[in-house]
């Protein structure tokens, strides 16, 4: 189990090394450096910013200096917000961030789980069929649409919910809905497949003939197994949650990382743009790893060492 | 093939699904042929209003027309003469008709979700195809690559693939690639993971079938085996899960054109619109058809294209292994 | 036994992760609405003047910091701030400045001339590598000293005693005390920046010396500041806290200024400007910018001058303006707009598509017939969009041309034009400080904010001459002279003069309309 865990975080790093490395010629490829304005610089004082900001150097001398510097935990000075450091502007962002991914991942389990259950349990009816038409349409909905109708509606329709800010949870409840129908829609879907599955076998059957009553035996003994599936989808979830959020960052202005991420990218601001990429990278690898250790520990049955694919 | 048909067309929402997906690919194909105002033609004058389709008089939508694409406005002039249907869904701020840019948009959208679908298609078959026909250390060091993809976190490389190429665009342009094409094989490139893998697993077990072993003692080469034996039943799966990889494709572009990313104008796309219509949306002026309109258009799209997709992985699901 | 443990792994790691948030957002948590609050458009680069370069961030940092002279909140011309009096010398080489003695750092130090000494010797220094030290080469061996081939002592730059400044310059420059206008020249103290390095503008070590002071600074959220008691002018200041937000998008602004969060927004949405110019609250008037058409001069058949008159005439500059652009933009009749100090411009050829057809039939392209199909270039933005296919369209219906649209991301845009990567391109201008020089500066041979590669040794004589002038009706003859030769030979089409739009709330005084959209946090006041 350990020699699992140490050789699959070894494949972590180097994910993040290559995805780090790649980006790192990437950003720098961006024509336009990220001291261009306007106001044209002047040459004297163009060089004078480069050496300042140590982009005078040559390509493979840049890269090795980041390097050792990521080894040291530091990620450099920002390029456009001179006061700070790519550091202590992830370290204020990732909470918003992350407390947004989890309100949406909450939605989408408070959702999704009790839907694909009644659908499961009602299965062929027209509750079914209307459970499941609006799991597909809520996966089909980009979260950008979703989003200008949540906000059409509740924002400006019916004035209840405020347009913008990260600064209270009352901001946060359309931006999470936003982001997390689509995968509670994935949910429903994947959870009422895996209770049918569980629904149909034989140790359910005695259960029943137990005389134990319908909710008794969905919560009780058919959920676990049924999980299964809706846990090894937990991984790609959040990934998509966290790619989701650089879109509905922007939308309703919430000062998280993936707004950063793209203001970065537009704003050549290299250490920034490679500084969050890192972030996200190791996150989603780390993810990734616990959501394969759980699975093994749901199911006794599966070998997880053996190296599931 | 048409035992499979039938399954699919006795599920009763498949029908309308197909139904929908036709008249929106209509809509979207037939678009210059149609009497509607030019998508790009700005109209100050008429603009932010909501939906009031008028019948009049077509302005230079036609002469436009002529200029880009004289054969479709000669068919257009036969057919509905010199009049269009204007503002039927509404116009946007600058006079600019929503649905002729929900049509126009549909061409670009779908467009890209099929060539970059083809393209993923093209390299995942490939992939799977070599990596489990040809098994061992090869197979594993290709698949293992596959899993390192996908932990990656595609969609900020891909920003910034697409925002370094399109702007190589002036040095690319010169052999001919547009920034549309990069956007096609950029977004292709990051969208075979899954088909990759789903076909190695189909090539895995069907080359242990006896047909393969069969052709293998009568002597037939490993490329006679792939093509006459191995890829034939490889369609079923890969016009599956082609069917369910155009709509990620073409919610990534539009996810790309939201963020100034994709499509650039004068073009149009979906996405475009989606943002164009966000923006708008202001306490001052409520303009919900402009975020209505294009959100459903590519919500119908999206929901045909992933329900048909499940019809048939349903159809075909003996076929496929667990 | 296994699942229980799993499960509450589960638990523990999701309330982990909901705690690290809800930290976040209680470090955020709301403290009581400040006297004054405006949207900032974006997050600040620095609080450190000498390294800024952009307009939001002089709005913060004119609040902070007094530099020797303050903008008129009426008229943004030059008024004594630090510097009480000053004078220059007959030969117009040497200028005293007279600072007031009773003003203050936040620390409680007296200000003094040695902090505009160590300032301004700051910015020039090639190791602070501030993108404004080209604003203070008119001192004598600055330019020297910022390409670090000269020294510091040998700078035009003393501080006789406390209350005195002498500046030595290169070459007479009339318009110095507009020039000390600029943000990056505001004063920092010594002390502070020398004890704590880059921390030193950290809310915690921070010392400013104008009328307001940091209280609290949160990244792409807000910035806070307070009235500083030290302040000479603090029985002026009306305000006793304000706040200024960070959020970028546009339309997130614009909610706020709407829902009462904000009490002054900048630039709103011209999509929107229908019906935001109808509201009494919108305040709107002529800016010191220009929008214009560029031309690759380096380039055929844009190095042709009657290609580019062609291109120039063609343009119905009214109409663009006002269906366009629809915010009361003025079609342009100048380069250099009016209002600017007294200085009346040269005239620009009025719109006429039969003399462009003409010229362009003369250059050898009859009815657009053999001229290349061509490249506008432009930044990506929604209204710039909408500009230039207007401007494509009439080229393309008047004259038969075959432009084609091109955008590319700012910063790129801005990449394109510096290496002359164009056909042709849209262009603005604002001017940097209140004097005609800040327009007709950018068209000298090979500066970098020429972008069109046409250099003309008439147009940089006259300019050099006027410098040379010290009576300013004189000078500015000189200079509309410089940009009649601009105007013959059109390496820009101007198009229209741009303007200011603020959309104010009707408790708010003090806030007047300048060309150069300056309004001094320091004048503002909210009537009960």
């Amino acid at each position: 189990m350990t020699r699992f865990v140490l050789v699959r975080l070894l494949w972590v790093l180097l994910t993040v090394w290559l995805v780090v490395s790649g980006s790192f010629v990437l950003v720098r490829s961006l024509p336009g450096g990220p001291f261009d304005d306007a106001r044209a610089l002047d040459p004297v004082i163009r060089a004078n910013l480069a050496a300042a900001y140590d982009l005078d150097a040559p390509l493979g001398a840049q890269y090795l200096r980041y390097l050792s510097r990521v080894a040291r935990f530091d990620l450099g000075p920002s390029l456009k917000y001179r006061d700070f450091s790519v550091t202590e502007i992830v370290a204020e962002s990732l909470p918003v961030s992350a407390l947004l991914g989890s309100c949406a991942l909450a939605v989408a389990l408070l959702v999704g789980l009790p839907a694909g259950a009644l659908a499961a349990s009602r299965r062929g009816s027209w509750v079914d069929s209307a459970v499941m038409g609006a799991a597909t349409l809520g996966l089909a909905l980009p979260n950008f649409v979703l989003a200008g109708l949540l906000v059409l509606l509740f924002v400006f329709h019916w004035a209840l919910f405020p347009v913008s800010g990260s600064g209270s949870l009352r901001q946060l409840v359309l931006p999470s809905i936003a982001l997390g129908l689509p995968f509670a829609a994935a949910i429903a879907r994947l959870f009422r497949a895996g209770l049918l599955e569980v629904l149909g076998e034989d140790w359910i059957r005695t259960a029943r003939a137990k005389g134990l009553s319908g909710a008794a035996v969905l919560w009780g003994h058919a959920a676990r197994p049924a999980l299964l599936p809706v846990v090894s989808f937990l991984g790609p979830a959040v990934a998509g949650i966290l790619s989701g959020s650089l879109v509905v960052e922007r939308v309703f202005a919430i000062a998280g990382m993936g707004s950063h991420f793209v203001e970065s990218a537009f704003n050549a601001d290299y250490n920034l743009a490679l500084g969050v990429v890192m972030v996200y990278t190791a996150l989603v690898a780390l993810l990734n790893l616990l959501v394969d250790l759980a699975y093994g520990l749901l199911d006794p049955r599966i070998e997880v060492a053996a190296g599931t694919a | 093939m048409s035992r499979v048909a039938t399954r699919l067309l006795r599920r009763p929402g498949t029908a309308a699904m197909a139904g929908l997906l036709v008249a929106v690919v209509l809509l979207a194909v037939l678009a210059p042929v149609l009497p509607l105002p030019h998508y790009a033609r700005l109209d100050a004058a008429r603009g932010g209003t909501g939906p009031a389709p008028a019948w009049r008089a077509a302005d230079d939508s036609l002469a436009a027309l002529r200029r880009d694409a004289p054969a479709a406005a000669a068919l257009r002039e036969r057919v509905f003469g010199d009049r269009e249907l204007a503002g039927a869904l509404g116009t946007d701020a600058l006079g600019r008709d929503v649905l002729a840019r929900v049509a126009w948009g549909g061409r670009v959208s779908l467009m890209v979700g099929l060539i970059a679908s083809l393209v993923s298609v093209v390299i995942g078959v490939s992939w799977g195809l070599i990596a489990g026909f040809a098994g061992g250390r090869v197979d594993q060091l290709m698949m293992r690559a596959v899993d390192v993809l996908f932990s990656v976190p595609l969609l900020f490389v891909v920003i910034l693939i697409v925002a370094v190429l399109r702007e190589r665009a002036l040095q690319l342009a010169a052999i001919g690639v547009t920034r549309l094409v990069v956007l096609y094989l950029v977004i292709g490139a990051v969208s075979w993971l899954t088909m990759a893998r789903i076909v190695r697993g189909q090539v895995l077990s069907l080359r242990e079938r006896e047909f393969v072993g069969a052709a293998r003692a009568l002597g037939a080469g490993p490329a006679r085996i792939v093509t006459r034996h191995i890829l034939p039943n490889l369609w079923g799966t890969v016009i599956v899960y082609l069917t369910l990889t155009v709509p990620r494709v073409i919610l990534l572009e539009a996810f790309l054109s939201f963020l100034g990313l994709g499509v650039e104008p004068p073009g149009v796309s979906w996405g475009i619109l989606a943002a164009e219509g966000l923006e708008q949306l202001t306490a001052i002026s409520v303009a919900w058809w402009l975020v209505v309109f294009p959100g459903a258009a590519l919500a119908v799209t999206l929901l045909a294209l992933n329900a048909l997709g499940d019809a048939l992985r349903d159809a075909l699901d003996p076929r496929l292994l667990a | 036994m296994r699942r229980d443990r799993v499960r509450l792994l589960g638990a523990a790691a999701l309330a982990a992760v909901a705690a690290l948030g809800a930290v976040a957002l209680g470090s955020r948590s709301l403290t009581a609405r400040a006297d004054f609050a405006f949207c900032n458009q974006q997050e600040i680069q620095s609080l450190d003047p000498a390294v800024t370069s952009g307009v939001p961030e002089a709005r913060i940092l004119t609040a902070l910091y007094e530099g020797l002279v303050r903008a008129d909140p009426r008229t943004g011309a030059p008024i004594p701030g630090m510097a009480e009096s000053w004078s220059v010398s007959a030969d117009g080489l040497t200028w005293t400045f007279a600072l007031r003695g009773d003003s203050r750092w936040t620390n409680g130090d007296p200000v003094t001339a040695r902090d505009f000494e160590y300032s301004f010797r700051r910015v020039l220094d090639p190791r602070t590598a501030a993108p404004y030290a080209d604003s203070l080469w008119c001192l004598r061996g600055a330019q020297a000293f910022s390409a670090g081939t000269g020294g510091a002592e040998a700078l035009g730059l003393r501080a006789p005693d406390d209350r005195t400044l002498v500046l030595e310059l290169e070459r007479p420059t009339p318009q110095l005390p507009a020039l000390l206008l600029l943000a990056p020249l505001l004063p920092v103290h010594r002390g502070c920046v020398e004890t704590w390095g880059r921390e030193w503008i950290r809310p915690e070590h921070i010392v400013t010396n104008g009328p307001f002071r940091l209280v609290e600074r949160r990244v792409r959220d807000r910035l806070r500041l307070a009235r500083h008691e030290g302040y000479w002018g603090a029985a002026d200041v009306a305000l006793a806290t304000i706040d200024a937000y960070a959020a970028d998008g546009i339309t997130t602004q614009l909610n706020m200024y709407l829902t009462g969060q904000v009490d002054w927004m900048v630039k709103p949405p011209t999509s929107l400007y229908a019906s935001v110019l109808a509201r009494p609250d919108a305040i709107r008037g002529p800016q010191a910018g220009a929008t214009f058409l560029r031309f690759n001069t380096t380039r055929a058949p844009f190095d042709d001058p009657r290609v580019r008159r062609a291109l120039a005439l063609a343009l119905d500059r009214e109409a663009l303006a006002r269906d366009i652009m629809r915010g009361g933009e003025l079609p342009a009749t100048s380069f250099v707009p009016a209002g600017l100090g007294g200085y009346v411009p040269a005239t620009l050829a009025p719109a006429d598509a039969d003399a462009a057809r003409a010229l362009l039939a003369q250059a050898g392209y009859p009815g657009g017939a053999g001229f290349p199909e061509f490249e506008l270039l432009y930044p990506h933005n929604e209204s710039t969009r909408d500009f230039c296919e207007a401007v494509a369209a009439q080229w393309r219906d008047r004259l038969g041309l075959r432009p084609r649209l091109v955008n590319q991301a700012w910063k790129v845009y801005l990449d394109s034009t510096r290496q002359l990567a164009y056909d042709a391109s849209w262009g603005a201008w604002t001017a940097d400080y209140l004097d005609a020089t800040s327009f007709l500066d950018c068209f000298k041979s090979g500066v970098g904010n020429n972008r069109t590669g046409w250099s003309s040794a008439r147009y940089d004589a006259l300019l050099v001459q006027a410098s040379g002038q010290q009576d300013p009706l004189a000078r500015a003859a000189l200079l509309a002279q410089a940009e009649a030769v601009l105007l013959d030979e059109l390496p820009i089409a101007p198009v229209y003069q741009r303007i200011c739009l603020n959309l104010v709330s009707g408790r708010v005084q003090g806030f007047h309309d300048n060309v150069l959209d300056l309004h001094p946090l320091r004048d503002l006041s909210i009537s009960p």
